[in-house]
Order: structure tokens, then sequence, then C-alpha cells
């Protein structure tokens, strides 16, 4: 390098730096004056800013900048090393789009490239100057810092989907230095391309994959806990049917004074159990949606009952009829508790059983709507004005292996979906 | 004639309850039987299939071995909804209200908590209640409805949509229906008294034919009385 050019150099790089700072400032929202301490840090990195430049590999080159550009913020404003890392990446970006657009244009612009060729260092220097005020402009459109802002928040919430971005980001760079030394615009575009989709597919067969072995390990964990909640359940209720029995027999033989005490302590222990249900020959996944459905009843105020007496096994159904199964008891169960909420009595009552060659399961419940007996389960024909109409019209289409049979006796509304064994 | 059917594993307690049973019939005077059984058998599915006679059931819940009282009721329910169930008990009352609505059980009597009492005051109650079991029934393709008789209030014709509305105690049920044909398929209760309004007589308090309406046992009054069919009343 010319001497001549030593002073010029550096006071671009100092120049440039002053750019970064403001732009960091005005992104992180950060305050902070320059002080004496601040000076002497952006000498030194304007100091490293040019001596980097004068290295003619283009990948160190780029790492260079990004380690003093990190060094830079994170010395100045003190930010989390995360937040620091995000904006500094942020806005290379940016400065690499701004650095590509002004060389395009420069290029596109000026008729003898070979006349600025020859003036190299000159060329430098206005080059950089114009790029640091192109750069400080543009950093100032408002989207740019609501999408900084945007970005910084999905980090905290997907850390590992920006550290994947990122490294995306750092590819595309890795690749750019190449292709400004070596190869064609197509081939590094479809270079580019190509590792986007291969780390986007790895990276959602990845997630997957650890998505499902974790859900394995809760399904297990819930089905031991379910069979020990089973267990508690059943020694509860014969442990409780027993107390209540020997309350009684004492009562029986005891004076009338004593027997309103005893009266007292049957009923502390007559409070009902929320869940006494006996389910357990019912598929987990069946099982589920009937406590969901029944917690979702007792928080209305119904009362939520089953009686399974059937000892099916569900298994023997194709996956289809138990899918579709599932489904339609979903749907009944929604429709009953809808339909019961506003009624005296807010009964739904879930019936399992086996007869014959047929499995039966009878959702029952009580109602207080108009009824039109033309139009029920039809198209959009709803008891609740609502004119959505989809849930029992859908459930009577859905398969026709699984019958469905409506009845309606008084208040009661019963819907009985039949399975042949 | 009344049945009644004692389902119950502990021979002492039956015993006891035919006793009761026997000592309210005896005031009353009226013709009866009583069938007990210790489970559910084959026999006892025929007393639940015969519908030639009244039946008040009485089933212990907690039967051993054989299928619960409450599967029996089931049973019974399946296609006899008239006979009377009484469910006798220990103490868990947690399906009580479920099943008093849904099965129409007439009552759960606990077994160690003055039962006597209990029992006697269902049985003349259930004697002396008046055996009403007349139903209104129609099906198509998509539903099979019943409504007891008692429970229609009146009928009567919408002028908009051109259809039925039965007006029961708690529910409207809408029906494509004209005014004749639903009068076949109801009983002698069931009087026309305006051109587009059937009402059930046993639910109105009264008739004003002057001013064209009438006032039901639910204290609801209705603008729909009309002097010609006024004959029909006095029938």
């Amino acid at each position: 390098m010319n001497n001549i050019y030593e002073i010029p150099f550096f006071l671009t790089s100092v120049l440039t730096v002053l750019v970064l700072v403001f732009c960091y400032r005005y992104f992180l929202e950060n305050n902070k004056k320059i002080g004496i301490y601040q000076w002497i840090i952006i000498i030194i990195i304007a100091f490293f800013i040019m001596q980097n430049n004068l290295r003619e590999d283009m990948f160190l080159k780029s790492v260079m900048i990004l380690i003093l550009n990190f060094l830079l913020s994170y010395a100045i404003f003190q930010e989390s090393i995360f937040k620091t890392i995000h904006m500094v990446l942020f806005i290379s970006i940016i400065s690499i789009f701004t650095d590509l657009v002004l060389s395009i244009l420069i290029i596109n612009v000026v008729p003898d490239i070979n006349y600025f060729n020859t003036r190299m260092q000159l060329n430098k220097i206005i080059f950089s100057i114009i790029v640091c005020f192109s750069f400080y402009f543009i950093c100032r459109i408002p989207f740019l810092k609501k999408l900084a802002i945007v970005l910084l928040l999905i980090i905290e919430n997907k850390k590992n989907n920006i550290i994947m971005l990122y490294l995306i980001f750092a590819i595309i760079a890795t690749l750019y230095t190449i292709y400004i030394s070596h190869i064609n615009t197509y081939i590094y575009l479809l270079i580019v391309l190509i590792i986007i989709f291969i780390l986007m597919i790895s990276s959602l067969y990845f997630k997957e994959k650890y998505k499902n072995s974790l859900l394995k390990i809760k399904n297990k964990n819930l089905i031991e806990n379910q069979i020990l909640f089973n267990r508690y359940m059943e020694d509860y209720r014969i442990l409780r049917h027993n107390l209540l029995n020997d309350l009684i027999f004492i009562k029986s033989i005891c004076s009338a004074e004593t027997q309103e005490i005893i009266n007292e302590k049957i009923s502390k222990y007559s409070v009902l159990p929320k869940i006494l249900y006996n389910l357990n020959t019912v598929p987990e996944g069946l099982q589920g949606i009937i406590y969901l459905k029944s917690s979702i009843a007792r928080n209305s105020g119904i009362y939520f009952y089953i009686d399974n007496f059937s000892k099916y096994n569900y298994k023997n159904l194709s996956s289809k009829i138990y899918v579709d199964l599932c489904e339609i008891i979903s749907i009944s169960i929604d429709n009953a508790i809808e339909a019961s909420i506003n009624t005296k009595d807010k009964i739904v009552y879930l019936n399992l059983l086996e007869e014959d060659h047929y499995l039966y399961i009878d959702i029952i419940n009580t109602f207080s709507n108009d009824i039109s007996i033309d139009e029920i389960g039809n198209l959009n024909y709803s008891t609740k004005k609502r004119n959505s109409g989809l849930g029992l019209y859908y459930i009577i289409s859905l398969n026709r292996k699984i019958k469905i049979k409506k009845r309606i006796r008084d208040n009661l509304f019963k819907i009985s979906i039949i399975i042949k064994k | 004639m009344i049945k009644f059917i004692l389902v119950d594993d502990d021979h002492e307690l039956s015993s006891k309850i035919v006793k009761i049973i026997e000592k309210n019939i005896f005031k009353i005077n009226i013709e009866y039987c009583i069938e007990r059984f210790s489970s559910y058998n084959h026999s006892l599915q025929k007393v639940i299939d015969d519908c030639s006679v009244q039946k008040v059931f009485i089933l212990d819940i907690n039967l051993g071995e054989s299928i619960s009282g409450l599967e029996i009721a089931k049973k019974i329910r399946k296609n006899d909804w008239d006979s009377e169930i009484i469910f006798i008990t220990n103490h868990d009352k947690m399906f009580e209200n479920v099943y008093r609505n849904i099965f129409k059980v007439f009552a759960f009597i606990e077994k160690f908590i003055s039962l006597e009492e209990r029992l006697e005051e269902c049985i003349i109650s259930i004697i002396n209640q008046k055996s009403d079991f007349g139903k209104f029934c129609f099906s198509n393709s998509k539903i099979d409805i019943q409504i007891y008789y008692k429970d229609i209030i009146y009928i009567y014709r919408d002028t908009e949509d051109r259809k039925l509305i039965i007006k029961t105690t708690n529910n409207k049920f809408i029906i494509n229906m004209s005014i004749k044909d639903i009068l076949k398929k109801l009983d002698n209760r069931f009087k026309q008294i305006h051109r587009a309004c059937v009402v059930n007589t046993d639910r109105v308090n009264m008739y004003n034919w002057p001013k064209g309406y009438f006032i039901l046992d639910t204290n609801e009054k209705v603008d729909m009385c009309s002097k010609k069919y006024k004959v029909n009343i006095d029938e």
C-alpha cells in the first residue's frame, strides 16, 4: 500500500465503524453515550478493520469482519451475547446486500472499468464511503428495525430454528465469497438452493424424530400412570365401600344419639368421587377422548356418567373404523354436552355394551331445544339455531360400517352407535 | 293386577321386603303377586318380556356374582318403559341422579336407613298413581320419537312454516303433519279447539271461549280458542 493512502484508509475505517456503532445503537435501542472508552474501542477496531481489508483471502476476511463487529457491539453496548450475535448477523446481511447492490450498479454505470482498476486504492476509498452512507440510510428504514426485533423475539422462543437459519446464512456467505473469486452465478445459486433444501429436509426429519421419541416416552409414562391410577381408584372404591358399610352396621346397634353422630360421619364419606369409570377395556385413544369430554362436561356443571359392561377387544376393529369411531364419539359427546347444558337436569350418559354380534355405544342426554323432526340430521340443520348442523350430518355419513340410530324419548335424546363385531 | 318382581341375593332382606309389600297391599285391597329372584336368569328375562301386566321391579344393585341390578334395569328399559323400578342400594348415590332420569327409576332406597318407611311410601304412590303410559310415537328414516301423552300440552300449526308444533313440558317438536292426521295418533284427551290447535284437555285449567283463549296448568295463556270447536270440549 502506498503511504499516501494510509491515513484516508484509516479514516474510512473509522467512518465505517462509526456508522456501524450508530446502526447498532438504533437496532438495539440502546442510548449509551460515546465517551472516551468507546472512542478508544472504535479506533482500535477501525485499525483492525483496515488491516483486515488488506487481506486477499475473502473467506477469512469475512469471518474476521464478523468477529470484529461482534467485539465492537459487545464492548460498547454490553447487551447479551445472543442478542449481540443476532444483531451482528442481521446488520452483516444488510451490509452484504448494500455492498452487492452498489457493486452491480457501479459495474453497470461506469463505462470503462479498466480506468477504475488502474486507480484501485482511491476507488476503494470512494466506494467504502458510498457504501457507508448508503448503508446508514438503508439501516434507518423502520421496517428493518421491526424485522430485527421480531426475529429476536422468535429467537427467544425457537432457538433451534434460528440457529438453523444462521447456519444457512453462514453457508450462503461462505459460498458468496467463493463465488466472488471462482465460480459462475448459476452454479453458485444452484448449490445454495440444494444446500438450503437439504438443510430444511434434514431439519424437519430430525425435529420429527425428536418429537416422536419424546412422545413415546410421554405415552409410556402416561399408560403406566393410568394403570396405577385405575388400581388406586379401585382400592379407594373398595375401602370407601367397606368403611361406609362398617359405619352403617355400627349405627344399627347404637343409641339414637350416637346414630346421629355416625350419620354425620357417613355424610362426610359420601362425597362423590369425581372420576370412577371403568374404562379399562377401552383403548387409550378412546379413553383419552372420553376422559377429556367428561372433564369438559363436569366443568360445565353437567352430570357425566359412564357405564361400561363391554369387554370388547377394539383391536379387532380396522384402524379406519377405529379412527372414525373416535371421531363419531367425540362429535356426539360434544353435541350431547352442548344440548344438555341448558337443561334442568344436565345429564350426559355414555353406555358401552355388547349384545349378540354387535357393539353398542349409546350416548343419552337431556335437551330443551326446539327440534324439527323432519330436518334433524340434515346438512345445515342445527337445534342451536346456528345453521352449522355439520356434526350429526357428518357422523351419519362418515363410515357405512358404523350405523347410527337416533331416538327421542320425552326430554332425552339418544344416539346409538352400532358396530358389527 | 300388579306384579312385584323382587331381585335380591340377600334372603333375609328379601323376606323383609315381601312382608312390607304384603302389609301395604293388604290395606289397599288390590290384586297382586310377588315373584322372587336371587339373580338374573332366563326366568327373570321371561318376566321382563311379559308386558301383559303392570309390574314393579325391586332390584338390589349388588347381586354378587350375577349381573348387577343396574344391568337388569337396562334390560327392562330396552323395551319396557311402563314398569316401575325401585333400587335397593347401600349408599353410593353417585349414579342416582343419572339413572333416575335416563332409566326412569322410581326410587333409590337405602338398605339400612328407614327402608320400611321409604318402601311403604313408594308402593302406595305407585298403586295410587294413575297408570298413564299412552305415547305419541312417530318414526321416519332419520329418527324415532316417543312422547308421553301426559307430557304433551298442546299442538298448533305454525302460520309461517305451515308445520305442526308439539309443545311439551320441556320442549317443542316441529313436525310436518296435518292436524287431522295427528289427531288419529292421539287419544281422547286431545281435542281440537281451534282451526290450528289441539289441546291436551287434562292440562287445561280454563277456557275463555268469548275472548278466545285458554290457560294451561303451567299458567301459560294461549290465544287459540274458537267457539266453533266448543262442542268438542262439551262432548
